[in-house]
């Protein structure tokens, strides 16, 4: 089987489909991923082979821009996703006739992909990040796609696909619709270095602070400084006999000097290498942080400003495995009085590790794979 | 399970692993790379979490072009095991310097970190030696054809004092298991001198020498025939003059056929120029040779193995011992044929190449080889197994979520793999 991979540049929508990317290929199907120039350095760094359709739209801060706050008007807008569509679109049907895919695998706010499988006549599969936060987009997807659509000549777009390879746990997951693919989650979020004080079994309690790469694209230049803040309101964490652990960027961590040594700043470490060891996630809600401690089944404090992420917070918050509060609504010190109750909590200890088990024993993407397989109903070439 | 993958700061004996460790990981475990500092980048290229251990050793070029031109002299066939045999333990003399550079770090990280299984390339000693001190299970995964196997007759020897120094009575370097990414037909046979039995488990090789940006850059096809030549990356590293690229893609563009030269050297301009002469940059093979009809290469296992996944015909010119072996191998199963280097004249050359590109029987051969390395089990059930070794699963057994229909294949797959781990493919041994 060749499948072919689209999505735009944007790290963290890529993230999610590496693990069944690989599968796939392990498995001895040809699997190629289409984007635009600016992600090629991160799917290189995935180990799979990638391909360059289209141009890139705008540096982060532009799409930053689009991203709106939480509790902000409630229609979601699809101006973005339309147009990285319409930039993309060409290319990657140009590339799908090279290489001739028997079913393209898309995330959801890439609608080339299942344009291009429209116009390409070959079936398409969308695969979830986990929590479905765009499912409240869908209804405007007909409308927003109408003209891409009739330029290509597709009667009848159906941006949902042929299924969906659904990575969340069921439990936690918002709704459902068409035929679903249950995979376990598998965290990937690029490769990094392992040092030698994680390798080690935590002394202490340990609460790791996580605020999130993109977030930081998305909020420079006062996200280092609003980084700094939360992590000095929760110095008296350290006193429970709790260390703390702040990931942080290479260019972020000039704001973070002179806190005490109990405080380790972890910069380009993958989250999946962190979170097992930690009692406490605190973050921003994001899918690639929130997936990973959910699979670690580490209790978490989710402190949100966005719409896409509250709806995420709230589900984790429903099942029990953590918190969720608002940005606006909380100073540095009531997040670490929130924190603190948290770590006390043996129900939202129990509710995590049970939602963990609960991923833990969804069809691995070794599985899946085979799934598609049969389900696109062709044979390994 | 956490799986501790060790290397020497090697590419070539890393990337083989990379399948087996994405499988490790897909299948829910905790996977973890440990090599020396060189390798780092292309750990990190791969998408494996790595843990820097030890130094490099001191100037490869030097040590490895030093032995390779006392190990391959000009005007004469390289020398083979039986050759460098008489030197015994001295033949595993770069790796039990590697093992001395990486044990004490690695020790340190493996006591903190408790792998419950080291997975590790045959040369890389450090890996069984940590395994046997933290009592757990060491798998060892060869790149392909196993050379390294017939070193085992000198690595008691060879590891005396190292095991001494950490307080074992010994170690076994062949593991629990051996996993081969190629087929049985072109494995080794047991060797008699060798003291202990090997317990080999073969996978479907999947082709990874990363770095793969798609099109490769090949012009559309012309009509004529098609050869590729690659020498890898290690020769040039070693010693430049290893690099027989350019020069073979000079003669044999002299045929009427189109030659696709990959590296990892730039060509002079008079080879790049001829119109019949495409010059790549270092790219995944496996993007390349779908669209060729011979390979000419050196005889590395991860140029070899990929061009057998594509079902290539394949013409060796091996210039050191394990390179030979993998040749003489390769020409057993009909899938290729192999010259020496001091005996690739112009005849000999186009004849060969010719009678590869014409003869059909090499075509159906190197058909023959792919099919028997797709009927293997592929990472994903080597993984499996590979979990079963240390007595715990990842997965729960009981699915909660069932799925659109369970896949029969994958079952019978497993049940195969099984059976044919305890009957067929290990050489008698019995897990004590």
């Amino acid at each position: 089987m060749r499948v072919l991979v689209a999505v735009w540049a944007w790290p963290t929508h890529f993230y999610p489909l590496v693990p069944l990317s690989s599968a796939l290929r392990a498995a001895g199907h040809e699997v190629l991923v289409a984007s635009q120039p600016a992600l090629l350095p991160a799917i290189r760094r995935s180990g799979l082979p990638g391909a360059v359709v289209g141009p890139d739209v705008a540096g982060p801060s532009a799409i930053a821009d689009t991203v709106r706050t939480a509790g902000g008007t409630s229609r979601p807008r699809l101006s973005l996703s339309v147009r990285m569509a319409e930039v993309m679109l060409d290319g990657l049907i140009e590339l799908g006739r090279r290489f001739r895919p028997d079913v393209i695998l898309y995330e959801p706010t890439s609608y080339a992909g299942p344009l291009a499988a429209a116009v390409l006549g070959v079936p398409a599969v969308r695969h979830l990040w986990g929590i479905d936060i765009h499912r409240a987009a869908r209804a405007h997807e007909p409308a927003a796609f109408a003209g891409l659509a009739a330029a290509y000549g597709v009667a009848g777009f159906r941006p949902q696909g042929l299924a969906t390879v659904d990575p969340c746990p069921a439990s936690i997951q918002v709704g459902s619709d068409g035929i679903r693919i249950a995979q376990r989650f598998i965290p990937f979020n690029g490769s990094g270095p392992m040092p030698r004080w994680l390798a080690e079994p935590p002394r202490r309690r340990r609460v790791c602070v996580s605020w999130g790469v993109a977030q930081s694209h998305r909020t420079a230049p006062e996200h280092a400084t609003r980084l700094r803040a939360l992590t000095t309101g929760l110095l008296p964490l350290l006193d429970l006999g709790v260390d703390l652990i702040v990931t942080v960027a290479p260019a972020d961590r000039a704001a973070l000097t002179g806190l005490p040594t109990r405080v380790r700043l972890a910069t380009m470490i993958p989250l999946s290498l962190v979170t097992p060891s930690c009692d406490l996630l605190i973050s921003r809600g994001g899918n690639g942080t929130l997936m990973t401690a959910m699979v670690s089944g580490t209790p978490q404090l989710l402190v949100v400003s966005q719409y896409t992420e509250e709806q995420s917070a709230q589900a984790l918050a429903q099942a029990g495995a953590g918190r969720m509060l608002h940005e606006s609504q909380v100073s540095p010190a009531e997040v670490a009085e929130h924190a603190a109750a948290l770590l006390d909590s043996d129900d939202t200890r129990k509710r995590a590790a049970e939602l963990s088990r609960e991923s833990c024993a969804r069809p691995a993407p070794a599985r899946v794979a085979a799934e598609l397989e049969h389900l696109i109903g062709s044979g390994v070439r | 399970m956490r799986v501790l993958v060790v290397s020497w700061g090697w590419p070539a004996h890393y990337l083989p692993m990379v399948p087996l460790s994405w499988a490790l990981r897909l299948a829910g475990h905790e996977v973890l790379v440990a090599t020396q500092p060189s390798l780092v980048t292309v750990v990190r290229s791969t998408g494996l979490p790595v843990a820097t251990v030890g130094r490099d050793i001191a100037d490869i070029a030097a040590l490895e072009g030093g032995f390779l031109r006392r190990a391959a002299p000009d005007g004469g066939p390289p020398l083979e095991w039986e050759d460098l045999r008489r030197y015994g333990a001295r033949c595993c003399g770069k790796n039990v310097a590697n093992a001395e550079l990486m044990i004490d770090d690695l020790l340190d990280l493996g006591s903190a970190w408790r792998p419950d299984l080291v997975l590790y390339e045959p040369t890389s000693y450090a890996g069984p030696l940590l395994a046997a001190r933290l009592g757990v299970p060491a798998v060892r995964h060869t790149w392909g054809i196993d050379f390294a196997y017939y070193q085992r007759e000198f690595e008691d020897e060879a590891l005396h004092g190292l095991c001494r120094r950490l307080g074992l009575p010994g170690v076994e370097t062949l593991g629990e298991l051996t996993i081969d990414p190629c087929p049985p037909s072109l494995q080794v046979g047991p060797d008699p001198r060798v003291p202990v039995p090997v317990r080999r488990v073969a996978m479907r090789h999947v082709p990874f020498n990363g770095r793969a940006v798609h099109p490769p850059g090949l012009p559309a096809r012309t009509g004529r025939p098609r050869v590729c030549v690659c020498w890898g990356y290690s020769s040039a590293v070693w010693d430049p003059r290893l690099d027989l690229g350019a020069q073979l893609t000079e003669r044999i563009a002299d045929l009427d056929v189109e030659v696709v030269l990959t590296g990892p050297g730039r060509p002079p301009d008079s080879v790049s120029a001829r119109p019949n002469v495409i010059v790549l940059d270092r790219t995944a093979l496996h993007l390349v040779f779908p669209d060729c009809d011979l390979a000419v290469i050196h005889g590395g296992l991860g140029t070899m193995l990929t061009a057998m996944s594509c079902g290539l015909p394949q013409l060796v010119v091996p210039q050191i011992a394990d390179r030979v072996l993998n040749a003489r191998m390769l020409r057993a199963s009909g899938a290729g044929e192999f010259v020496f280097a001091h005996e690739c004249d112009e005849q000999r050359l186009h004849g060969l190449v010719n009678a590869l590109l014409h003869e059909e029987r090499y075509v159906t051969a190197a058909r023959r080889l792919r099919a028997a390395a797709e009927s293997l089990p592929g990472p994903e059930h080597i993984a499996e197994l590979v979990a079963d070794l240390v007595g715990h699963r990842a997965r729960p057994p009981v699915q909660d979520t069932p799925n659109i229909g369970l896949i029969p294949a994958y079952c019978r797959v497993t049940k195969l793999l099984k059976q044919s781990n305890n009957e067929r493919q290990c050489h008698g041994v019995k897990r004590p």
